[in-house]
């Protein structure tokens, strides 16, 4: 069992739930400033990065609300810099950088940035952030090679250093980040916002010392305490069970074999385990997830478990999470895994999947999953270069409760899609359609959600799309005797009407009168087909059922 | 002899009257409000022009701000719509922008409202625009014909048209229009590029199923209030929009959705009539909610994207934040042990413990009945019930332990945290720094919570001004008609390309005489959301408007960027000047009743019970009357 906290003085009951608002909101100004401030598009417009506060020992105080893959990204990040260098000898002004996934980081991309903050000359935490750069060098621009097959190919590896002091760069480590990279200016740029955005939230948690005073210690445990009992309390009221659940990725970029994984989870009283043991080896490919960005998928799911809880250290005490080394998801050096986010969604879903044995009632069937990339390059018919890309969600789970949500992003992702009238006004494309895939989630009780059906025309000129997808060749299972939802697929029809199948993983050149036709998976239905039990006539703000 | 004009502002529980008359004379009325909303404004304001003497004929104007289409919205109990859309594009309105709001969720749900457009409902036609509004696909008028029929045979009272590339050329969607009022006459209609002339059509799209939804009960609302007005020998009601305009009742039953904010945006108005040229942040606490409205140069701050419940709307409107803050939040212990107030509220029936209508769950106004800042008799004259307070903070006592009285100041404690949390965040977002801006207090419960707030937030003082209580009825009759024309150019920012973005402001439907105002909305190329700063058509030339832009972008995220630029919208408006009220004007002297004029000057812990409003100055604060009858608090001995 969790040793709790001792319980506060009188004095400080009013003080808890001030401090708790206080802190979530200096960690979501510190985003604001972090997303806003940033310089590259990758940041600023689809909001990949992640700012939070911390304890000095280290435990998670607040972070900010992210994206969910970021979840849990920074605790490893703020443990490595504190193991190499003792928290009694940092000073004021002073940062850490990091994005070594061997030492706290997630993928190369994402540089992280750990400041002390300092109160009357005492250590009284830490402000971190971190965010996905538009490129560390490696082999591809962007720093994200889908062929990648060691972490030397994907860009320049930063074990936990001291970049700053005096809140300054230090010159040295600032000209080698600039030599490697392909865009020296938003990597400056970009570490800069990063800077402005901890020195922000160390002002705030100064601020926050200064008006609780003796109070601001017990006070910050006090939460961490609160965050650990509600996730236990959510728990204890579930049912007890274990389960496993096992799924595959389609590939892992270099090859179409099927990349399994396989999650265990046993639930007991206030307690959790959840074990990673049975997945697939590490890969050749960069499909690979490091701890650091495993944390997401188990995060999630504890979130889901006490949404309401702060969102601190306290909601992985009941947790213990077991990820085999070697494996997919914990690889040994030097994997490559620029393209973990597929594995740490699959992971995820695949816990949820675990969950719905133990907890059918509460839970759903499984979502899809799929959040399909697609990349857009090429020439218009003037010869002027376009490039988009976008990312296409897809069906989620049914549920006891109806039917689940088409073309949703799930689980630790949100992406949004790209508006048809603007994409039309600036490519050479042409949406022709873009809808729910017919008849694409799985039939039941609570039928599955639809997957998303959308086509492009090339009007002009030729180009290259690079298209990476998912459930090719799985699907998202149905519960209590629904029926799985039904896979991606996708194709090109050209010019002259031939077909020509894609798979999930696919680059190919196309010209002016071909068109592209995708449709993403859908999600499992919930229980058998015509059983279900008054739930059409609860109103939901779901899609309609299938038919 | 039209001397007199009136404000009515109609909120959740209670409706608050404004009447401004000749020599400056200012009468103000609280009225609980029935069920039935039109006959109970129709009684209040009855009941108020014979008390106060006025003949019907003397009154000139009625404005009315109301919450009736808030209400519609958050509540979702109206018949569906029908949308007419491309076919191919009928699940547009229902995936939105794929993401979802919730993010913790094991049953995740999108944000789309699904039953208020269901799939049934929900028609493809033929008939398709490219970008430029050249026409792909023509319509065709027998499959026109053919839905009418279907939507009159179905009993549609509503049907939102939604096709790609409106905004770009509207022919289309007017031709639907007129095709489906040949079967349906009695049909309510929006068209998408009337609801909104900027392209993304998820969130116009959503905007207009959302004003097709409420246009049948405003209508019957407005109906029934103009023949009742009309019986009383009163004009026809002009009503405030969210960006606080003012809009005659068939303009606003041609786009409801503009009053979406109504009350907010009009006691935004109101905060503004006192605000100097310091950056100011309004707060007005009411049962259910907290409004934070922000306001530089003396006027209001407005946005395009307006989050209203569950719904992100793309429409103009004042920028208030809202934040489930107010006196009816209920107050409750979780799981972990901890003290959460809100976001349930009591409203206004069962409503607190202390005001006798059968609750008995802690909340908010219970707690600070408890700590003595509340009177024994409310405004309308309610009267307050202690005991029953200290009987519903008992359990939340026991699950603290601690007295009653400690798990009061811990409520008081989370509500002034929450809503000082907020009005940083929101400051934050639009630039404005607490320590350089003042904190206006308004609602029935704002003045209440100023001072603690402005000291967690950090601003140097509070003020609260004398018609708190009725500042959106104020606010209203501080608006005025304006004449909004708009259009999207999404043009490059360059030398080259300003003759036509002139050529596009040019464009736009002539304008009445009399002053107008351009506002560009500029964004460096990737970028999703636009600023909007001031332009001048004629005045500007591409180098003064990007060099602005550069600025405000500076500014507010820290940095200018070296990226090319690009004009998404341009908007013009042409303020009429008829509002009722010109300036703040005298305003009515502060009254304590029973015990007379409050003094000019005086320092804290002191509850101050005004006629309308409750105004706490903390232990170690004072106050002081400043000029047109502003009420200053502030840290430190009174001066």
């Amino acid at each position: 069992m969790t040793l709790h906290a001792p319980p506060l003085p009188p004095a400080l009951l009013a003080r808890v739930e001030p401090m708790r608002l206080s802190l979530q909101a200096a960690a979501d100004r510190m985003q604001e400033s972090l997303i806003g401030g940033a310089f590259s598009s990758i940041a600023r417009e689809s909001g990949d990065g992640a700012a939070a506060l911390f304890l000095p020992d280290g435990r998670l105080a607040a972070q900010a609300n992210s994206l969910p893959l970021l979840l849990g990204a920074l605790g490893p990040a703020v443990a490595a810099v504190l193991a190499r260098f003792p928290a009694a000898e940092m000073r004021p002004g002073e940062a850490f950088l990091l994005n070594d996934p061997w030492a706290g980081g997630a993928h190369l991309p994402d540089l992280t940035l750990v400041r002390p903050a300092f109160h009357d000359g005492a250590l009284i935490g830490f402000a971190a952030a971190s965010l996905h750069h538009q490129d560390v060098g490696g082999t591809q621009p962007g720093s994200i090679p889908p062929d990648a097959t060691s972490v030397f190919h994907e860009g320049l590896r930063i074990p936990p250093l001291r970049s700053h002091v005096d809140d300054r760069p230090d010159p040295g480590i600032a000209a080698l980040l600039r030599a490697n990279s392909r865009t020296p200016e938003l990597l400056t740029g970009d570490l800069g916002a990063q800077l402005a955005a901890t020195r922000l939230g160390g002002a705030e948690l100064a601020r926050l010392a200064a008006r609780e005073g003796a109070g601001f210690a017990p006070l910050c445990a006090a939460l961490i305490d609160q965050s650990a009992r509600m996730t236990e309390a959510a728990l204890e009221a579930l049912p007890d069970g274990t389960a496993t659940w096992e799924d595959a990725l389609d590939g892992d970029g270099i090859t179409a074999a099927p990349v399994p994984l396989r999650v265990r989870l046993e639930k007991r009283g206030a307690r959790l385990a959840i074990d990673f043991t049975g997945t697939a080896p590490q890969t050749a490919g960069p499909v690979n997830a490091a701890p650091a960005a495993m944390m997401a998928a188990a995060l999630f799911f504890m979130r889901c478990l006490a949404p309401d809880a702060p969102n601190n250290a306290g909601c992985l005490a009941p947790l213990s999470l077991t990820l085999p080394e070697g494996s997919l998801v914990n690889p040994r050096f030097p994997a490559a895994v620029n393209a973990r986010t597929g594995t740490v969604k699959l992971a995820c879903n695949a816990i949820l999947g675990a969950w719905s044995r133990i907890c059918p009632e509460a839970a759903a069937a499984a979502h899809a999953g799929v959040a399909a990339v697609l990349a857009f390059g090429g020439e218009d018919g003037a010869g002027r270069p376009f490039f988009l890309t976008e990312i296409v969600a897809s069906g989620a789970g049914g549920s006891a409760a109806g039917p689940g949500a088409g073309g949703l992003s799930t689980d630790v992702g949100n992406a949004r899609n790209m508006p048809i009238e603007l994409l039309e006004a600036r490519l050479p494309l042409r949406v022709e359609a873009y809808g729910l895939a017919p008849g694409s989630g799985g039939a039941g009780a609570g039928p599955g959600g639809r997957g998303i059906l959308r086509e492009w025309r090339l009007l002009e000129g030729h180009g290259t799309v690079s298209y990476r997808s998912e459930r090719h060749a799985t699907r998202a299972r149905g519960a209590e005797g629904g029926a799985d939802g039904a896979p991606s697929r996708a194709w090109v029809e050209r010019a002259d009407g031939r077909r020509e199948a894609l798979p999930a993983r696919a680059r190919f050149a196309w010209t002016a009168g071909d068109l592209l036709h995708i449709e993403t998976a859908g999600g499992g239905g919930w229980g058998r087909p015509g059983t279900a039990k008054n739930t059409r006539q609860a109103p939901t703000d779901g899609e309609s059922h299938e038919t | 002899m039209s001397d007199w004009a009136i404000g009515i502002d109609t909120g959740g529980t209670y409706l608050d009257l404004v009447a401004l008359g000749p020599g400056a004379r200012r009468l103000s009325a609280k009225a609980p409000l029935g069920p039935d909303r039109s006959a109970a404004v129709l009684a209040a304001l009855r009941e108020f022009l014979d008390q106060a003497g006025i003949a019907p004929a003397a009154v000139g104007r009625v404005v009315h701000g109301t919450t009736l289409v808030t209400n519609l919205l958050l509540e979702q109990g109206a018949p569906p719509v029908a949308v007419v859309t491309n076919r191919g594009f009928e699940d547009v309105l229902a995936i939105g922008r794929q993401s979802r709001r919730d993010l913790y969720a094991f049953r995740p749900r999108g944000e789309a409202p699904e039953r208020i457009f269901p799939e049934a409902l929900r028609h493809g036609i033929s008939g398709r625009l490219d970008a430029r509004g050249q026409e792909l696909t023509p319509l065709d008028a027998q499959e026109l014909a053919t839905l009418g029929a279907r939507l009159a045979r179905e009993g549609v009272a509503a049907a939102a048209v939604c096709l790609l590339h409106a905004v770009r050329n509207p022919a289309h969607e007017r031709a639907v229009r007129a095709a489906l009022l040949d079967t349906c006459p009695d049909l309510a209609i929006s068209l998408s590029h009337e609801v909104s002339a900027l392209p993304g059509e998820a969130e116009r799209f959503l905007a207009t199923a959302l004003d097709a939804y409420v246009k049948p009960a405003l209508s019957h609302y407005l109906l029934d209030l103009g023949a009742g007005l009309g019986a009383l020998g009163l004009p026809q009601p002009e009503l405030v929009t969210s960006d606080a305009t003012l809009a005659e009742g068939i303009e606003a039953v041609r786009r409801p959705l503009r009053l979406a904010m109504s009350g907010p945006a009009s006691a935004l108005r109101g905060f503004a009539l006192a605000a100097g040229p310091a950056p100011v942040v309004s707060i007005e606490t009411g049962g259910t909610t907290t409004d934070i409205g922000l306001i530089e140069a003396g006027a209001p701050l407005f946005t395009r994207k307006l989050d209203l419940g569950a719904f992100s709307l793309a429409t103009h409107a004042a920028d208030v934040a809202s934040v489930a803050v107010g006196g009816g939040s209920v107050a409750a212990v979780n799981a972990g042990g901890a003290l959460r107030l809100g976001p349930r509220s009591a409203g206004a029936v069962p409503g607190p413990a202390a005001m006798g209508r059968g609750g008995v769950e802690p909340t908010l106004t219970d707690a600070l009945m408890l700590l003595d800042r509340l009177p024994m008799q409310l405004a309308g004259g309610l009267r307050l019930n202690r005991l029953a307070a200290e009987r519903a903070m008992l359990p939340l006592a026991r699950a603290l332990a601690c007295t009653p009285r400690a798990a009061a100041e811990a409520v008081l404690a989370a509500a002034t945290a929450a809503i000082a949390e907020a009005v940083k965040l929101h400051a934050f977002r639009r630039g404005i720094d607490p320590a350089s801006a003042s904190l206006l207090a308004g609602g029935g419960g704002g003045p209440q919570h100023a001072a603690e707030v402005a000291a967690a937030a950090g601003f140097r003082e509070a003020i609260v001004l004398p018609d708190a209580g009725v500042i959106s009825a104020l606010g209203g009759l501080a608006s005025s008609t304006v004449d909004v024309a708009e259009c999207a150019p999404d043009l490059p920012l360059d030398p080259a390309h300003f003759p036509a973005l002139r050529a596009a402001a040019a464009a736009l439907p002539p304008a009445g005489p009399g002053a107008q105002s351009w506002t560009a909305g500029v964004l460096y190329e990737g970028q999703a959301e636009p600023l909007a700063l001031p332009f001048a058509p004629e005045a500007d030339d591409a180098c003064a408007l990007a060099a602005r832009f550069d600025a405000l972008h500076a500014r507010l995220r820290g940095h200018a960027l070296d990226l090319p630029r690009r004009v998404a919208w341009l908007r013009r408006s042409r303020d009429r000047g008829d509002a009722p009220l010109g300036a703040a004007g005298p305003a009515p002297a502060w009254e304590l009743p029973g015990e007379g004029p409050l003094p000019a000057r005086g320092a804290g812990p002191r509850a101050l019970f005004a006629a309308q409003t409750t105004i706490w100055v903390p232990e170690g604060w004072s106050w002081r009357l400043g000029a047109a009858g502003a009420l200053h608090l502030a840290p430190g001995a009174a001066a």
